[in-house]
């Protein structure tokens, strides 16, 4: 998340809106019309599994979260960014889970959302057999303690005007963990725990590299004991030979703590050395999911084939016959219909820029939304809903705008047809996506 | 609390102490700024090159920054060359010095608190040839047979071509520019005056920066930029040429549309095109060094493996050579054919790639390559270098890496190692290693 | 690549040393806390910096300095002066000579002529020239002009400070609030500042001061001026609380403050701990530099003779003697001290305000 665009929202100020990739956003001209009907969609299909409950330590169900990039005159949203589509998986007590993916494929944001420093479009969030996705921001708050975050920055993540002290206790002390005469004690004890000498105390996180501050951010969310670490690419900012510490004492911790992980990075290496379970996100959604085992000895998607033969390797006899994948990588604002990977994807199929893949169990324990891995029966069953799909839109765009425009329809239905959702306005990538998934 | 106020105290600069630094920061930069304003004859810069293969060679370079909190010596010692033709990566974590070294090189210290001290960079450019005023002396047409051989008039002068007022009409080279007699000298840039240097910023050597998102100016066209860049350095260049060259250039570094990218500004694109962009400017001028500083830092892995295989396209197109600078390893492993490894300012080994990743001496080479988890094979713990990475103030005179070795001897205590010379290419400094040398130098 | 191999002393190189490449995992606690290279490096602690670069810049430190020496002469320079504020200077020994035609004899001879009478009076030493005991002259009441410049320093430093205060409270408190919040809080309050925006201060001040006069005696007090300068506090803090807003709201998309989120922070403690502490640097600067500019809105008020009743000495009512044309053109003594200690007293903020605004600048590196 190199470059934040950020935006106030509407006027009840609900969310602050962030773009994660402005300079395609403006490019694309295209807009999302009405996926306010989806959300409805979503948000009812949740309403409609609620005697669920979960058995899992964190299971996240659909979760979504969709950023309003554009308003119309009214204020009302017409433009979404849906950073976070659809997203599910489960995780075991003690286990990590590893997030991989590129920037914008709303690894991090899917991480902020769990934690509710984001609030969920839809989707439900489990932990520890409570749907914390509904409570309210009073309720949630006292169950904080429990689930923490490792940010990115280390140095944006410390107030800088506060001791190193203060800031590693304060919640503690604040959420009644510990009285004022103990709070010395016990703030030197988690700093002990992170490798953090007791002279720091206070003194200020500006004196201190960012392989110290990376530690004292971890002291801070250890300070109020959790079981659940979200990790946010807690080593992608430090030098090698710091990040091999941090790891080192993340894994160490985990052990004598007993946490659970979600390990969001960006770097393969890392997270298959932590992790237990891998989850590799593109444009916002889960294209693969397994055990670090399945997934990489036995590489399903051609995005995760592509992503792990792209990381360069310090061996000077390893060279170069390597997947690179054309092009960049599509603006999550206006992503490419069908499989959202196909604009890039040597394995393209025709039905790859039509139809969205599925998410499914294609081994035991081990997911991939990909249509290689379709049956023909499945590719079958795909392409009719499809076509039942674009015959309802376009019999429902034609009655829309029959009255008025009657040649426009015409146009409509043929860029329907054929032509990705580039620039006609119905949103056929959206669509064709919820019919794959119903 | 419980910590006392000595305690705290201890890691505070005393009043004292602060104004003695301040005090002898004023009057060091005094020193070098006089030195830099007075006039500088070109006799003076101009020196040989130990090697004639190389294209760069940094000999002890000093390059110390005076801070508030003391002389900040970001380089100090550097000793190594740039063969021509070849990718010489430096590697390091932050703090070590590699940035620095590189902006040594283009003369871009942050002055006046960054100054090269001591040490000599030399550089083998082409100069322009400058008659008895200073000028460049211009290369005419002049009229040929049909071999190419240049026509003699009766007196044995050349017969040069006229244009409609008379005038010579000045020969142009192969970029669309005037042509000017060159000779090729070697310069030590360290000792340059500003003036000249500017002759070989961008022009002879040209740089890649970290971040393609600050590193363009937002308010101009990329066409705009690239055009500023042509003309700038290409003196005699015409409008539609120097378009014609962007152009060129952009799809050079293969943007699929490069009329379209032409006539975007740079928050139409995204980092990896913009770092495209900004290796099209760099290679605008044919440099015949390209310093790439942490160049796919900022990038995704797989814009960061476009952007790789890029580079080493054009390495071979263009006939230069490239300074990578990077902190990633398996960049360097993937890029370089020479490898430099620095710590806190100073080389601690180096040698061709092969050296350095199959056979690396210096313990902080081997943590370093060891630190890194790889995706290939399954470690239970990471190996990790304990310590910190330190601030080159105040260094002490022994191993700077002594603290965090975990091979570190008795020895160590003592003065800098030096260097031992391996094998032929490969060099380190540590105490680990002398007897070896010597028995190489003894059989 | 040639350099030469620095050879070691024999009895050293005896020491055999194979090297080992083996991993070698095991640290000890003590190794990874050891950092003898990085305690070799001391910080700067941050008041050291700023101070450092505040002081480094030779302006603010003419500027520094002479805010000390107006504040000075301002609240000690009275106590060792002989005048008082409104003490006029009745001691002019005016010479009256006066003659009358008188008729009187010597030796029997009737003789008339003129008598002259030397007579000491003392009258108002008004329109005094620069003496030893005036060293600027007196003005049109006799009073000392260079007291007076003195007890007005008190008043239009006093005033500044006063008013700046307030201004920032007021600012810092909706500010916040509206940055904070957002929403139709911040909405309201930003409407508010638009509106308070758009009130013209001087037609503002000149209503107030002569609807001030009819009440009571407030034309003669100097409380008119203080409730002038209260009324304009109530439209001068737009301008800190859109820069507190506008602080806050990056301030509030920062990492530390989605940490302290995560943490389950209260919002006071969120607001008060790690949104205002950062922003007393620009408060600071945003309060000197407008120091300067309330001095010289009271300097308006008292030229326009709407500020505290002209026998209150203040900068702007000395300076409103200008008005008087003789004065204006034979008396300089009067007004030119005045007018120097305003422009002195609002460069210094500036200068100080600039300097201070370097000094906390994160980015600066000279």
């Amino acid at each position: 998340m190199a470059d934040k665009k950020t935006k106030k929202a509407d006027v009840t100020g609900e969310e602050t809106i962030k773009t994660e990739q402005p300079a395609e956003v403006l490019e694309t001209a295209a807009a999302v019309e009405e996926p306010a009907a989806e959300v409805v969609a979503a948000q009812e299909e949740t309403a409609a599994t609620s005697e669920y409950v979960s058995d899992a330590f964190l299971e996240v169900r659909n979760l979504c979260k969709y950023f309003v990039v554009g308003t119309n005159f009214f204020g009302r949203p017409n433009k979404w960014l849906k950073a976070v589509d659809n997203v599910s998986f489960k995780l075991q007590k003690g286990k990590t889970l590893g997030i991989v993916g590129e920037s914008g494929c709303g690894k991090t944001t899917m991480g902020r959302t769990i934690l509710r420093l984001h609030d969920v479009t839809s989707g439900e969030v489990w932990f520890k057999g409570e749907k914390i996705s509904d409570l309210s921001n009073r309720e949630f708050d006292k169950r904080r303690p429990h689930m923490q975050m490792i940010f990115q920055d280390p140095y944006a993540s410390l107030s800088p005007r506060l001791t190193v002290g203060e800031i590693i206790g304060e919640a503690a002390r604040q959420h009644g963990m510990v009285d004022k005469a103990g709070f010395y004690d016990y703030v030197i004890e988690v700093m002990k725990m992170c490798g953090l000498q007791p002279h720091y105390f206070e003194r200020y996180p500006h004196e201190f590299s960012g392989g110290q501050r990376q530690r004292i951010c971890i002291a801070r969310a250890l300070a109020l004991k959790p079981e659940l670490v979200i990790c946010d690419e807690p080593v992608s900012a430090l030098d090698v030979s710091i990040q091999a510490q941090i790891i080192n004492m993340l894994i160490e911790l985990r052990k004598t703590l007993g946490l659970t992980y979600v390990f969001i990075s960006h770097d393969l290496s890392v997270v298959k050395h932590i992790s237990d379970e891998v989850g590799v996100m593109y444009l916002g959604t889960m294209v693969e999911y397994g055990s670090k085992e399945s997934i990489f000895e036995n590489t399903l998607h051609p995005y995760t084939k592509a992503l792990f033969s792209a990381v360069p390797v310090p061996n000077v006899h390893v060279k170069m016959n390597r997947v690179i994948l054309k092009g960049d990588i599509p603006s999550p604002v206006n992503p490419p219909s069908g499989c959202k990977f196909h604009t890039r994807c040597d394995n393209c199929m025709e039905i790859c820029s039509k139809v969205a893949p599925e998410y499914k169990e294609v081994e035991q324990g081990h997911f991939c939304a990909c249509h290689l891995y379709n049956s023909e029966e499945d590719t079958a069953r795909l392409w009719a809903a499809y076509e039942e799909e674009q015959r309802r839109i376009a019999e429902e765009y034609a009655a829309k705008h029959a009255k008025h425009k009657p040649e426009k329809v015409a146009e409509g239905e043929d860029d329907g047809a054929e032509a990705p959702a580039e620039v006609q306005g119905i949103p056929e990538g959206e669509h064709s996506g919820q019919a794959a998934s119903e | 609390m419980a910590v006392d106020k000595q305690e705290r105290n201890k890691h505070y600069i005393s009043r004292k102490e602060s104004r003695e630094i301040a005090k002898n920061n004023s009057k060091m930069i005094r020193n070098f700024e006089k030195q830099k304003k007075r006039k500088i004859r070109p006799e003076e810069y101009v020196t040989e090159m130990k090697d004639p293969n190389n294209i760069v060679e940094f000999d002890d370079l000093h390059t110390f920054f005076f801070s508030d909190a003391g002389t900040v010596k970001a380089v100090n010692g550097v000793t190594f060359s740039v063969p021509a033709g070849s990718t010489v990566g430096v590697v390091g974590e932050s703090g070590c010095g590699k940035s620095v070294t590189s902006l040594s090189l283009m003369q871009l210290v942050q002055a006046p608190s960054g100054q090269i001290v001591s040490g000599s960079i030399r550089f083998r450019a082409d100069m322009f040839k400058l008659d008895e005023h200073g000028r460049k002396i211009p290369v005419y047409e002049t009229e040929t047979d049909e071999d190419g051989n240049d026509k003699l008039d009766e007196n044995g002068n050349k017969i040069y071509k006229l244009d409609a007022r008379g005038k010579k009409i000045i020969k142009k080279n192969e970029l669309g520019g005037n042509m000017y007699e060159m000779e090729r000298e070697v310069v030590d840039i360290a000792k340059m005056p500003t003036q000249a240097m500017r002759m070989i910023r961008g022009r002879e050597i040209s740089m890649i920066f970290q971040e393609p998102m600050t590193s363009l100016n937002p308010v101009f066209t990329i066409g705009n930029q690239l055009d500023e860049v042509g003309k700038l350095h290409i003196e005699g260049i015409s409008k539609e040429k120097v378009k014609e060259r962007s152009i060129e250039m952009l799809n050079l570094v293969g943007i699929a549309d490069p009329e379209g990218v032409y006539k975007k500004y740079p928050h139409e694109l995204s980092g990896g095109m913009r770092q495209r962009v900004m290796i099209a400017i760099a290679l605008l001028c044919n440099p015949k060094l390209i310093i790439a500083d942490e160049p796919t830092t900022a990038l995704d892995v797989t814009i960061q493996a476009q952007i790789l295989d890029l580079l080493r396209e054009i390495k071979g197109k263009i006939n230069g050579s490239i300074m990578l600078i990077t902190h990633d390893l398996g960049v360097v492993a993937e890029m370089a054919d020479y490898v430099v490894v620095m710590y806190a300012g100073k080389v601690i080994e180096m040698g061709t790639a092969e050296d350095i990743f199959d056979r690396p001496l210096h313990p902080y080479t081997i943590g370093l390559q060891k630190s890194k988890p790889t995706v290939d094979q399954v470690t239970d713990e990471l190996y990790c270098i304990p310590g910190f990475v330190p601030n080159p103030i105040n260094m002490p005179n022994y191993c700077y890496f002594r603290d965090r070795c975990d091979k570190c001897m008795e020895k160590c205590s003592g003065e800098y190692p030096g260097y031992v010379q391996v094998t032929p290419t490969h060099k380190v400094a540590c105490y680990l290693y002398k007897d070896m040398a010597k028995e190489e130098t003894n059989g | 690549m040639e350099e030469e191999i620095k050879m070691e002393n024999p009895e050293e190189s005896e020491i055999p040393v194979a090297p080992e490449n083996e991993e070698n995992n095991e640290i000890s606690q003590d190794k990874l806390h050891g950092e003898s290279l990085g305690d070799r490096v001391k910080a700067l602690s941050p008041a050291a910096t700023v101070a450092k670069r505040f002081f480094r810049s030779k302006l603010s430190m003419i500027g520094l300095v002479t805010i000390i020496v107006l504040f000075v002469f301002s609240f000690l320079g009275p106590l060792c002066s002989p005048w008082g504020e409104k003490e006029a200077d009745n001691n002019k020994s005016d010479a009256m000579i006066s003659g009358s035609y008188i008729t009187y004899s010597v030796d029997d001879t009737e003789l008339s002529g003129e008598e002259i009478t030397y007579a000491w009076n003392r009258t108002l030493n008004d329109y005094a020239g620069i003496s030893g005991d005036h060293w600027m002259g007196t003005d049109r009441q006799g009073y000392d002009v260079f007291s007076r410049l003195m007890y007005g320093g008190r008043v239009s430093l006093t005033i500044g400070f006063v008013v700046i205060l307030l201004e920032t409270l007021l600012g810092v408190v909706l500010g916040g609030i509206s940055g904070y919040f957002g929403g139709w809080v911040d909405n309201v309050i930003m409407r508010i500042v638009d509106l308070l925006s758009c009130i013209p201060t001087i037609p503002l001040m000149l209503i107030l001061g002569f609807a001030l006069n009819g009440i009571g005696d407030l034309e003669t007090s100097i409380m008119k001026l203080y409730i002038i300068m209260g009324v304009l506090c109530l439209i001068g803090w737009v301008g800190t609380a859109r820069l507190v807003r506008g602080q806050i709201l990056s301030l509030r998309e920062q990492e530390f403050m989605l940490a302290a989120k995560c943490s389950g922070l209260s919002t006071r403690s969120k607001i008060f701990k790690h949104l205002l502490p950062n922003v007393i640097p620009q408060l600071i600067v945003s309060m000197t530099l407008g120091l300067g500019n309330v001095i010289l809105m009271e300097a308006t008020l008292g030229f326009l003779g709407i500020g505290a009743p002209l026998s209150t000495a203040t900068w702007g009512n000395m300076i409103n003697l200008v008005q008087d044309m003789r004065i204006r053109s034979y008396y300089p003594n009067m007004w030119i001290g005045a007018g120097v200690c305003i422009t002195l007293a609002i460069l210094a903020f500036n200068f100080v305000g600039d300097g201070l605004r370097d000094a906390f600048d994160p980015k600066m590196k000279r």
